[in-house]
């Protein structure tokens, strides 16, 4: 009898680890485990962080893309809700091209020679002036710190911005500069200023190596002048 | 013998109802079936020696489990591995059940 009540417990006991390790187990085939480093780990971390926020923005724009369907299905009969959606992304497209004024919080700084440096004789001169190559440089940095929209010296930087060096000047847009150059971009102005004030970037390199001044502060509305020249697109048409 | 039989017809279940439980509360799982399996040697060894009692039994099987998952949890949460500590002493403790259970068998397959 007493043996019996020992079996009968076991047996549930049993049953009850057998259900809790079926659970924890996984039977998929396609489950491959790999053993990962520290840094390879942080490494997949930090690529699965990027592939959720991507996924998120994916997902705005689905819902924002729904409901203009939305909006063009039910205001299919009225003319105006249409012409109003539309406009509105004219207007956007616009913004995106550069050719409205934006606003926003941003950075500004401004680049000059290094002029105590200048002994107008020497070879040397040439490390202590901002070239054209200098400026291009400090734009990619800008752009790739995520900055929306940027100016320098309220010349409004697109796709087709072109720059040269032109003597003593600097050709931004086909408008001659002379130094200083001031610099304003848009975007997120905490990420800018770190990103822009780190040891890694070009603006470290002119403070240190060339000897070239600048400063950077962050402006809570900034605003930034529109595109006001023409894009050319007389040869190109649409690709079929 | 009962007891495989036991623990094979829960993993069919388990199978069967494809019950999968977060990733997160796994680890705790898996000590809390090691408390389980821990009660379950003692069992075994209380009933060859006679003094099985089905009250020590079952506070023990769901006491150690719940005692163990929670641990393992504190412990995650202050940054200590008390997991390993649950692992050790029920580790060791089963060993040794299972080593009294052998001794046992082998006993009474001699006496016969």
């Amino acid at each position: 009898m007493k043996n019996n009540e020992v079996n009968v417990f076991l047996f549930i006991a049993c049953i009850i680890i057998g259900i809790l390790i079926s659970m924890n187990m996984s039977f998929n085939k396609n489950a491959i485990r790999v053993v990962l480093s520290t840094k390879q780990y942080q490494d997949a971390s930090y690529e699965k962080l990027q592939l959720e926020s991507q996924i998120n923005s994916l997902i705005d724009e689905l819902k924002t893309m729904n409901s203009k369907v939305q909006t063009y299905d039910s205001g299919f009969n009225s003319t105006k809700t249409v012409t109003d959606e539309l406009n509105k992304e004219i207007q956007k497209n616009k913004m995106d091209l550069g050719y409205t004024a934006v606003t926003g919080e941003g950075i500004r700084f401004s680049v000059s020679d290094a002029s105590e440096y200048l002994k107008f004789s020497t070879a040397e001169d040439r490390n202590y002036i901002v070239h054209d190559y200098d400026i291009m440089n400090i734009l990619n940095d800008l752009k790739d710190a995520g900055a929306e929209a940027i100016s320098i010296n309220g010349q409004r930087i697109i796709s087709t911005s072109s720059i040269f060096c032109s003597e003593v000047l600097i050709d931004i847009n086909g408008v001659e500069f002379p130094k200083p150059f001031n610099f304003e971009a848009i975007g997120n102005k905490a990420t800018l200023l770190s990103y822009m004030d780190s040891d890694e970037n070009y603006l470290k390199y002119l403070r240190y190596v060339r000897k070239i001044h600048w400063d950077i502060e962050t402006v809570d509305n900034l605003t930034i002048p529109a595109y006001n020249g023409n894009i050319k697109s007389d040869k190109i048409s649409e690709a079929k | 013998m009962i007891a495989v039989i036991g623990l094979l017809l829960g993993i069919i279940i388990g199978v069967l109802f494809d019950v999968n439980i977060p990733r997160e509360l796994s680890p705790y799982i898996s000590v809390a079936v090691f408390a389980c399996l821990d009660s379950v040697f003692g069992a075994l060894r209380a009933s060859l020696s006679k003094n099985f009692r089905s009250d020590i039994f079952i506070s023990g099987f769901f006491g150690n489990a719940v005692l163990a998952a929670g641990l393992a949890y504190l412990g995650d949460k202050l940054g200590i591995p008390v997991y390993l500590a649950a692992v050790i002493v029920f580790g060791g403790r089963i060993f040794n059940n299972f080593a009294v259970i052998r001794r046992a068998l082998l006993e009474k397959t001699r006496l016969h």
